[in-house]
C-alpha cells in the first residue's frame, strides 16, 4: 500500500509551495515566491522522472508510470517551470502575482496526475484540477469587465463540453462496468453501438475541451487579457490534455467510427487553422491559426492510435497485445510533437507578453528575430524541433495507411509556413525601421539586465527549439 | 402496475416539467425555483433506483447550496428598478441540434441490449468510503477534488475584492 | 420495479438535450449555468441508473456519481464568482469610479 504512494512525491512536491503564495503573496517578496514555485517543479520533475524505478507496478491500479508517462509528467514540469521564471522577473500583469503563482502550480498537479491517469475517474477529476485554474488564470486582471465576460463564456463553454464528455463516460462505465482504461478496453467490444456512442461523445468533448484552451490565444475569443496566462493555457494544461488522450485512445478505445470521425475532424481542423494563418498578420492570431492547425495534427495522430483492425465487419474490436506493441512508438510520437508544439507555444506567448502593456519591453529586433524562429517552429520548418515533432507524427500516420492525409499534412504545413514566415519578414522589416527612433528607449532595459529570470526562460526556450529538432534526429533515426 | 411505476411517471414528468420551466420561465428567479423542483424530483428518482446517499446529497447540494448561489447572485447583480427578467429567447439552430442529439441518443439507448435485472444489492455508502480508501490514486483524486474547493474559494475571493493590484 | 433502465437512460438523455438547448441558445451567463446544472443531473441520472444495474467490477467506479456531482457544483461556484464579480466591476466603472474599487465596495 505505501508503495503506492511514492508515485504522488512529485504532486506533493508541487503542493508545498501553494500555501506559502496564497497566504505570504502579499508579505513575502513576489520573486521569492516565484522561486520557490520553480525550485518545487524542479523537485517534481525529477521525482517524476525517477517514479517509475521506485515504484513496485503492482501497487499502482488507476495510473500508469511508464517511460512516456514519466517522461510527459517530466515535460509538464518543465513547462511550469520556465512560465514560472518569467513570472519571477516580470510578474503577472497589473496584479501581484501570489495567487497566480498559485493557480499555476495547481493547475501543474492536476496535469501531472492526468498524464498518468488509467481510470476514468482520477483522470476526470485531475482534468478538472487542471483546466479551471487555468480559467481563473485567464480572469486574472480583475478590472478589466470585457476579459471577466470573455473568461465566462469561455469557461461555461469548457463547462459544456466537459458535461458531453462525462455523458459519454457514464455510458463507458455503465456498459462497461469499468472505468479503468484495462477493462473498458476488454468489455467495450460487447457494449454495442451504444457503448460507440458512449466513446465518440467522451473523445468528442473532450478534444472540444482542448480546442477551446487553444483558441483563448485568439483576440476574438474575448479573453483579450495578457498574453501571460494564455501562453500558460496554451502550454501546462494543454499539453497534459493531449498526453491523456493519447492514454485513453491508445489503452482504452477500439472504436471503428471513432477513426473516421477524428480523420474527418482533423482535416477540417486543418483547413480552417490554414485559412485563419493565410488571412492573419498578428502574431497572436497566427498563434491561435497554428494552435488550430495543432489540433488538426493532433487529430490524426490520435486517429493512428485507434487500435482497430480495418477488415472487421463490428464497430468495436477487442484489443490485442500485439496491437498495443505496434500503438506505443506512434504514443511516444505524439507526446514529442505535443511537447514540442507546446514550448514553442509558451515562449512565444511570453515573448508577445513581454512587448505588451506597460513596463520595460526587450530589444525590438532580438524579440523579432526570436518571434520568427518560434512561429516557424510552429509551422514546422525544418530544421526546427516543431518539424522534427511533426515529421515523427506524420510517419506514424504513414505507417498506420493513412498515405493521404499524411500529404494533406504536408501541403498544410508547406502553405502555412510560407504565409507565416512572410508575415514574420514583413514585421522584422517594419521593427527595423521604427527600432531606429526607438532604440534608445527599449533596448535592454529589461529588470536585473540580461541576467534576469525571463531572459534566461525565453532563451532556454528559443534554443531548445532550435536545438532540439537536431537532437530528435540524433536520437530517433 | 406497481407502485414505483407511477412514482417513476410521477417522478419523471415533474423532472422534466421543471427543465421546462427553467427554458421557458421569464424571470430569472423563478427560473432557479424550476431548476430546484427538477433537482427535487430527480432526488426523488434516486431514492427510486436505492441510492439514498445521493438523492441526499443531491438535495443539499444542488438544491440548497447551488440554488441559494443563484439567487444571491441574482439579488447582487440586479441593478434598482430594473426587473429581473430577461426577454424571451429562442434559436432554431439550438433546438435542432438538441432534437437531434435526443433522436440519436433515445435511438441508441432503444437498439441497446441493457441488463434489466437490478443487482442484488444497491451500493451503500459504506461501499462508496471502501472504494475512497481502496487504492493511493483515488485518494490523491478526492484530494484533488478538495484542491478544486479551494480553488474556487481563492477565485471568488480574487474576482469579489477590491485590491489595488501591486 | 417493473421500469427497467431504458426509462432512466431515456428520461436522462431528453433533460440532456433540454440543458444542450439552454446552454447554446441562452445569453444570460446565469441561463447558461442553470440549463449547464441541468445537464449534470441528468449525467448523474445516467450514473446512478447504471450504477443500480450493472455490477461493478472495479472500486472507482463507485465513486464517479460522487465526483462528478461536486465537479458540477463547483463549476456552478466559478462561474457564480465570475458573473457576481464581473457585475461588480462593471458597476463601479459604470459609476465613474474606473478606477480600483475602494472602501465603499466593501
Amino acid at each position: 500500500m505505501m508503495g503506492g504512494f511514492t508515485q504522488f512525491v512529485p504532486e506533493a512536491a508541487l503542493l508545498v509551495p501553494v500555501p506559502v503564495a496564497l497566504l505570504l503573496g502579499s508579505r513575502l517578496r513576489e520573486r521569492w515566491i516565484a522561486w520557490l514555485a520553480m525550485i518545487s517543479c524542479g523537485v517534481a520533475g525529477v521525482s517524476a522522472w525517477y517514479a517509475p524505478t521506485m515504484l513496485d507496478q503492482a501497487s499502482a491500479v488507476t495510473t500508469t508510470l511508464d517511460t512516456t508517462a514519466g517522461a510527459a509528467r517530466l515535460a509538464i514540469c518543465v513547462l511550469a517551470a520556465l512560465w514560472l521564471a518569467w513570472v519571477a522577473a516580470r510578474g503577472a500583469g497589473a496584479e501581484r502575482s501570489g495567487e497566480a503563482v498559485g493557480l499555476a502550480l495547481l493547475s501543474t498537479l492536476g496535469g501531472l496526475l492526468l498524464a498518468s491517469a488509467t481510470d476514468l475517474v482520477v483522470a476526470f477529476v485531475a482534468m478538472e484540477l487542471t483546466v479551471l485554474p487555468a480559467y481563473v488564470l485567464l480572469g486574472y486582471s480583475r478590472h478589466d469587465v470585457p476579459v471577466l465576460k470573455g473568461v465566462l463564456k469561455q469557461m461555461t463553454r469548457s463547462a459544456l463540453a466537459s458535461m458531453i464528455a462525462l455523458y459519454g463516460i457514464s455510458f463507458l462505465y455503465g456498459l462497461t462496468g469499468a472505468t479503468s482504461f484495462e477493462g473498458i478496453a476488454t468489455s467495450l467490444p460487447e457494449a454495442g453501438p451504444l457503448g460507440a456512442t458512449g466513446a465518440i461523445l467522451a473523445v468528442g468533448g473532450l478534444l472540444a475541451r482542448l480546442t477551446l484552451l487553444y483558441r483563448c490565444a485568439s483576440a476574438r475569443s474575448g479573453v483579450a487579457g495578457s498574453s501571460v496566462f494564455t501562453a500558460f493555457v496554451a502550454s501546462v494544461p494543454a499539453f497534459s490534455m493531449s498526453v491523456f488522450l493519447a492514454q485513453f485512445l491508445s489503452q482504452a478505445l477500439t472504436v471503428r467510427s471513432l477513426q473516421t470521425i477524428l480523420v474527418a475532424g482533423a482535416v477540417f481542423c486543418l483547413a480552417v487553422g490554414l485559412y485563419v494563418i493565410v488571412r492573419e498578420q498578428e502574431p497572436r492570431e497566427l498563434l491561435a491559426g497554428a494552435g488550430t492547425v495543432h489540433i488538426g495534427f493532433l487529430m490524426a495522430g490520435l486517429a493512428v492510435l485507434v487500435a482497430a483492425s480495418p477488415g472487421s465487419s463490428i464497430d468495436a474490436v477487442p484489443v490485442q497485445v500485439s496491437q498495443l506493441a505496434v500503438v506505443a512508438p506512434r504514443v511516444d510520437a505524439l507526446v514529442i510533437y505535443a511537447f514540442t508544439y507546446s514550448i514553442a507555444a509558451l515562449a512565444l506567448g511570453l515573448l508577445l507578453a513581454g512587448t505588451e502593456g506597460e513596463g520595460p519591453r526587450y530589444g525590438r529586433r532580438l524579440a523579432m528575430r526570436a518571434a520568427a524562429v518560434l512561429l516557424a517552429s510552429l509551422a514546422g520548418v525544418p530544421p526546427l524541433a516543431g518539424f522534427a515533432g511533426r515529421w515523427l507524427l506524420l510517419r506514424s500516420v504513414h505507417e498506420a495507411g493513412f498515405g493521404w492525409l499524411v500529404a494533406t499534412g504536408v501541403a498544410v504545413s508547406i502553405v502555412s509556413a510560407w504565409y507565416v514566415v512572410r508575415a514574420a519578414l514583413s514585421r522584422a522589416g517594419s521593427a527595423e525601421a521604427q527600432a531606429t527612433a526607438e532604440e534608445e528607449r527599449i533596448t535592454g532595459s529589461g529588470p536585473g539586465g540580461w541576467l534576469s529570470e525571463d531572459r534566461l526562460s525565453l532563451s532556454l526556450a528559443v534554443s531548445a527549439v532550435l536545438v532540439g529538432g537536431a537532437v530528435l534526429w540524433v536520437f530517433w533515426f | 402496475m406497481y407502485a414505483s411505476d407511477l412514482a417513476f411517471a410521477v417522478l419523471a414528468l415533474a423532472a422534466l416539467g421543471g427543465a421546462a420551466g427553467v427554458l421557458l420561465s421569464r424571470s430569472t428567479v423563478h427560473a432557479v425555483l424550476w431548476s430546484l423542483e427538477s433537482s427535487v424530483a430527480v432526488a426523488g428518482l434516486y431514492v427510486l433506483l436505492s441510492a439514498e446517499f445521493l438523492a441526499l446529497a443531491v438535495v443539499i447540494l444542488w438544491g440548497g447550496a447551488a440554488s441559494l448561489a443563484l439567487l444571491v447572485t441574482i439579488a447582487v447583480t440586479a441593478r434598482h428598478g430594473e426587473p429581473v427578467s430577461r426577454p424571451r429567447e429562442g434559436s432554431l439552430r439550438a433546438a435542432v441540434l438538441a432534437v437531434a442529439f435526443a433522436a440519436l441518443m433515445l435511438a441508441r439507448i432503444a437498439g441497446a441490449d441493457l441488463a434489466t435485472a437490478e443487482t442484488a444489492v444497491a451500493p451503500r455508502m459504506r461501499d462508496l468510503g471502501e472504494a475512497l480508501f481502496a487504492e493511493p490514486a483515488l485518494m490523491a483524486a478526492s484530494g484533488a477534488l478538495s484542491l478544486m474547493l479551494l480553488l474556487v474559494m481563492i477565485a471568488g475571493v480574487w474576482w469579489s475584492r477590491g485590491g489595488d493590484g501591486r | 420495479m417493473s421500469v427497467g433502465p431504458g426509462a432512466f437512460l431515456a428520461l436522462a438523455a431528453v433533460l440532456f438535450a433540454a440543458g444542450l438547448y439552454g446552454a447554446v441558445a441562452r445569453r444570460g451567463p446565469l441561463a447558461v449555468l442553470m440549463s449547464l446544472q441541468m445537464m449534470a443531473i441528468a449525467v448523474n441520472l445516467n450514473i446512478v441508473t447504471f450504477t443500480r444495474f450493472v455490477t461493478p467490477a472495479e472500486q472507482a467506479g463507485k465513486l464517479l456519481p460522487v465526483f462528478s456531482l461536486t465537479v458540477a457544483v463547483l463549476h456552478l461556484g466559478l462561474g457564480v464568482a465570475l458573473v457576481s464579480g464581473a457585475s461588480r466591476r462593471a458597476r463601479s466603472v459604470q459609476r465613474g469610479s474606473a478606477g480600483p474599487a475602494g472602501a465603499g465596495e466593501r
